[in-house]
């Protein structure tokens, strides 16, 4: 009688420790999988990244490149050559609609400096440079994780010794993949 | 028999205890991965150099006289009284606090350091009046810092951190 009775409590000992086990791993697993399965969203970084394509491309030593500015006192870089000449590639893998609307923008403006304004921009000295979808720009106001990320940034650089701001503002999408 | 009885009443009781103990800290983990920080993660870069910070910096040296000025200043006092060239002083005072827009900027400081010298502001030789020379401030994910060396016994330093 004994014997039965020890042998029905390690079984209900046993389904006891099988029912713990399952709800302590069902637990991990879901905790792993809200965890990891948030995704990061990298594209402030990749903006950042672009921004300093962009930048080296332009600029070296703290002097405009050979070549961005021709003897006429005009940017050699256009809307057209930017992405071959400053090797950008705005191709993206096929997802939603990726490959209908472009995940990219960016503008480069170039700025007399302009030391008695707070922003230190004088008068614009060339003609804006732009490569991308346009209408991301619409959103760089909004504020929230379901818009692109816009990011923009200010160098100081000399074009034959003469100091100048250039403004690079950088717009990535991928909403999709990111938030 | 009652002997016996006590006792399996308080092994069922060390076992319910035990069970609504697992129970509880799982479902205090479930919620804070749940509603913790980890729904909205976002990925930034770190390290303390700037590429365009950097440029800037090299184009301020450049810039008419600033880095013969900045380059002869061997035998600087160490006196951080003693500022850098008014006019040189004036083109960093416009140049860097518009790398960033005005809001995201936290501190900036530009000056020559004496290299023989432990950190603090006694080691500053001169320096642009944007604020002291603290460790306080070097710390935190978004500073960013560059430095060209002048000579054995110095070198001129930029830090720039941004609000995080």
């Amino acid at each position: 009688m004994k014997r039965l009775n020890k042998r029905g409590t390690d079984k209900i000992i046993s389904v006891y420790w099988f029912v713990i086990l399952f709800i302590v791993a069902a637990a991990i697993v879901y905790m792993a999988v809200v965890f990891y399965g948030e995704p990061y969203d990298v594209r402030e970084t990749e903006a950042n990244i672009m921004i300093n394509q962009i930048a080296d491309c332009i600029s070296q030593g703290g002097e405009i490149k050979d070549g961005v500015i021709n003897e006429e006192g005009k940017l050699e870089l256009t809307n057209e050559n930017i992405l071959s000449k400053c090797h950008l590639d705005f191709n993206v893998e096929d997802f939603k609609d990726w490959k209908k609307q472009e995940q990219f923008y960016f503008e480069i403006n170039f700025y007399k400096f302009n030391k008695d304004a707070p922003d230190g921009l004088g008068s614009k000295f060339v003609n804006d440079t732009i490569a991308g979808n346009m209408n991301l720009k619409e959103y760089c106001d909004k504020k929230g994780k379901n818009f692109p990320v816009c990011v923009e940034r200010n160098f100081y650089v000399l074009v034959k010794e003469n100091p100048y701001i250039i403004k690079i503002k950088s717009i990535v999408r991928k909403t999709e993949k990111n938030v | 028999m009652f002997n016996n009885r006590k006792a399996q009443v308080g092994e069922t009781v060390t076992w319910m205890v035990a069970t609504i103990a697992i129970v509880v800290i799982l479902v205090i983990s479930v919620l804070i991965v749940s509603i913790g920080p980890f729904k909205n993660r976002e990925f930034r870069e770190s390290g303390t150099s700037d590429l365009l910070i950097t440029k800037s910096f090299t184009g301020y040296l450049l810039t008419d006289d600033v880095w013969e000025n900045v380059k002869d200043k061997k035998g600087f006092p160490r006196d951080p009284k003693v500022k850098l060239e008014q006019s040189n002083m004036d083109l960093a005072i416009n140049i860097f606090p518009v790398l960033y827009s005005g809001n995201e900027l936290n501190y900036i400081w530009l000056g020559i350091v004496d290299s023989t010298c432990k950190f603090g502001s006694g080691c500053v030789v001169s320096q642009i009046p944007f604020g002291e020379r603290n460790k306080r401030n070097l710390v935190g994910k978004r500073f960013f810092y560059d430095n060209i060396k002048l000579n054995e016994n110095s070198f001129i330093e930029l830090v720039i951190k941004i609000k995080e």
